[in-house]
């Protein structure tokens, strides 16, 4: 079963361009001792969300770190055509970055951030950032140090999408934000996200939070790609079957991926080619990603 | 944000809400519906699903692509989901409701003794 | 604008120390004159005890040279270490504030990056120490043309002269700034290997000088530390300040030159990626 979940089917999902935006290929970054990532491939087009799921410590930020060439590795990674190491400041016209962690410089006032962000960004406009910020709480005169994290989260947020930068890579971006700033955000970003040709990349372990809003999803274990899908077919190459006890003998012929008892029965993950043996056994459920990205991690790979 | 059940895709279940708000005349016919990138927002979900749901809408001729316009809800929409939804109280709640009617021990003439009330009180 | 000036412009907003420190000598330069202003008798007094006691024109001379030569100096040296503090510390507070992921996602290549950082160090805290002796000078021209007993222990008769000496002095932080290019390339090398850049450079080359000298009784190392780190001193003391480069020979010139290409190289390497420790070196 690891051999099928590990299968790297990579079908574009269906948008109109196909411009690549962004490729990955092969990358490997390793530390002094252990793997951070390895052989990871992927491309963007213009449309897709992908999701980056994994644990802590399993290579998401170190990928994504590659991608905004922090790192150095093997492999390719363009961005637009651009190396991120090589042709930093030009890929940088294409990409932005938001993180979980503050990487706004706390010394600075906001009005002084938009003054810099304006000099260095050809694509920035001062102005939209100015509107944007008009609706929040966020005063131009404030320090940044003094701003609260969500408050620290919409800035960022409000640079960028005052930027036309076709790629965003988010890293738990809505982590320690309370709900009323989630929602905002996410519309914040989505409209901005729906405004151009543009491709995302999400990383977060709240997969529920994100489920929706991807095409594309790449759950990664200790550095290695435990599964890479569109979510389009991941609803053909999965579903889940809660079925009475009395069925479990015929069900783990199936070779199910997970199970989870319930109350007299059990809720199993199958895989698609046995809908049609296991359907009259109980109710079919779709899968989520939170299930699956469960039975990835759970699964000795 | 929008809760979601897990027993069908969320294309479907976009459908069925727009085609039940179109039933109760939320949405009316030969009227936009609003767009795929507004529903997606507004929603949270990617607009794939949005346009699949709709494009499920355009299958079932319930809605109508206008080139460059957008969607529209069809001509004959509402008579064609009255129509369904006649048909599916009948082949999905009737039998429920005789089910229940075996369980409680109630009559047919009682039941609609009470639903004739019911509907009186009502108006 | 070209982006290099607003990273001009954050970097002075990021290391207030360059602007409050000569700010605070210029303050403390004001208090003097606004205390000498308002006691015209005692200077009174001062300067006639002068002429009593003995030849007059000379020793108004040397004070004056001494008084314009303090300035100079004092100035350089502000300018020498605000230089070097900035240098040891920029790339390393980027990274320990956690800033640098932002500064990396802009659109700036690191080239670029290291110009404003040399730029800012070596250029623009002179400029703006450059300003300090510009108002010293205009203190003391000012206190020139206000009291006539004054004027003939000062050396600054007109605004030329000021103004000319202000660009003398600037001129000659220009040379200074070329002397200490390559220490400062190496400056900011060295500063994303290490928490104390400076004494690590100071023990080391101590290190270096003396073990040279033990292991193998060779004296050219010492030599040329020697020479190299009084170069900006000469520079900025001599009558003439290309006098003191033309002492130094060639071969330590080049020696100097390439130990700095090496460092920019070095510092560029490093500053690419976050992979910073001595063993990503040699990968």
């Amino acid at each position: 079963m690891s051999t099928l979940l590990h299968s790297k089917t990579e079908a574009p999902t269906n948008t109109s361009s196909t411009k690549k935006m962004l490729s990955v290929k092969n990358v490997t970054k390793t530390y002094s001792n252990q793997v951070g990532v390895e052989n990871i491939s992927f491309e963007l087009m213009p449309g897709q969300v992908l999701g980056l799921l994994g644990h802590n410590g399993a290579g998401k930020s170190t990928l994504i770190k590659s991608l905004l060439g922090g790192h150095n590795y093997q492999g390719d990674i363009e961005v637009n055509g651009y190396h991120p190491i090589h042709h930093h400041a030009e890929l940088m016209q294409h990409l932005s970055y938001i993180s979980d962690v503050n990487v706004l410089p706390e010394w600075m006032s906001v009005r002084q951030l938009l003054r810099y962000t304006e000099g260095v960004h050809p694509s920035f406009s001062k102005q939209k950032a100015k509107q944007t910020l008009s609706n929040t709480d966020i005063k131009l005169s404030s320090k940044i140090r003094q701003l609260s994290k969500g408050m620290k989260v919409q800035l960022h947020l409000a640079i960028i999408t005052a930027t036309d930068t076709q790629v965003l890579i988010l890293d738990e971006p809505t982590l320690g934000l309370d709900l009323l700033y989630r929602d905002t955000f996410y519309r914040h970003l989505l409209e901005w996200f729906h405004d151009g040709e543009r491709a995302m990349i999400i990383a977060s372990h709240e997969v529920s939070e994100i489920e929706h809003l991807l095409t594309d999803v790449l759950i990664l274990k200790q550095g290695h790609c435990v599964l890479q899908k569109s979510i389009e077919d991941i609803e053909r190459d999965y579903f889940i079957i809660d079925a009475a006890n009395n069925h479990s003998s015929e069900i783990q012929k199936l070779q199910p991926l997970t199970s989870q008892p319930g109350l007299g029965t059990t809720k199993w993950l199958l895989e698609g080619q046995y809908k049609a043996r296991a359907k009259s056994l109980g109710n079919v459920y779709n899968v989520g990603l939170a299930d699956l990205f469960l039975a990835t991690q759970t699964e000795s790979a | 944000m929008t809760e979601w059940k897990v027993d069908q895709p969320i294309f479907r279940q976009l459908a069925a809400k727009i085609s039940e708000q179109i039933l109760q005349g939320v949405w009316l016919e030969q009227q936009a519906l609003p767009s795929v990138r507004a529903v997606a927002i507004d929603l949270k979900i990617n607009h794939l699903t949005v346009m699949k749901s709709y494009q499920l809408l355009v299958d079932e001729k319930l809605v109508e692509k206008k080139r460059g316009q957008g969607m529209y809800v069809a001509k004959g929409a509402l008579q064609k989901l009255k129509a369904s939804a006649h048909q599916s109280f009948i082949n999905t709640q009737i039998p429920a409701i005789a089910k229940t009617l075996g369980i409680i021990d109630m009559s047919v003439e009682e039941l609609v003794k009470q639903l004739a009330q019911h509907i009186k009180d009502k108006s | 604008m070209h982006p290099s000036f607003y990273m001009l412009e954050k970097e002075l907003i990021e290391h207030k120390i360059n602007t409050r420190l000569p700010l605070f000598a210029a303050l403390c330069g004001l208090l003097l004159f606004v205390s000498l202003f308002f006691s015209g008798q005692a200077q009174l007094a001062f300067s006639s005890q002068i002429e009593v006691n003995g030849d007059m024109s000379d020793l108004h001379r040397e004070f004056a040279q001494n008084l314009n030569s303090a300035i100079y100096f004092g100035t350089g040296l502000i300018s020498l270490l605000l230089s070097m503090l900035y240098l040891s510390k920029t790339l390393r507070k980027e990274r320990q504030e956690g800033s640098s992921m932002f500064w990396r996602s802009m659109p700036i290549s690191n080239a670029t990056t290291h110009g404003v950082k040399l730029g800012f160090g070596l250029v623009a805290i002179p400029a703006i120490c450059a300003l300090l002796v510009l108002f010293a000078d205009c203190l003391l021209w000012l206190l020139n043309v206000s009291s006539e007993q004054v004027a003939l222990m000062l050396e600054q008769p007109s605004l030329f002269y000021v103004l000319s000496n202000w660009i003398v002095f600037f001129g000659r932080m220009m040379v200074i700034a070329l002397v200490l290019l390559p220490l400062a390339t190496v400056t900011l090398a060295i500063s994303q290997l290490v928490n104390s850049p400076l004494l690590v450079m100071f023990i080391s080359s101590f290190a270096i000088k003396w073990l040279a000298i033990a292991l193998f009784g060779f004296h050219g190392i010492k030599d040329f530390f020697y020479v190299i780190t009084s170069l900006p001193m000469k520079v900025l003391t001599a009558s003439n300040q290309f006098s003191a480069l033309s002492e130094v020979s060639l071969l330590s010139l080049g020696i100097y030159a390439l130990i700095g290409i090496g460092g920019y190289l070095l510092s560029l390497k490093l500053n690419r990626t976050d992979d910073v420790s001595l063993k990503t070196l040699f990968q």
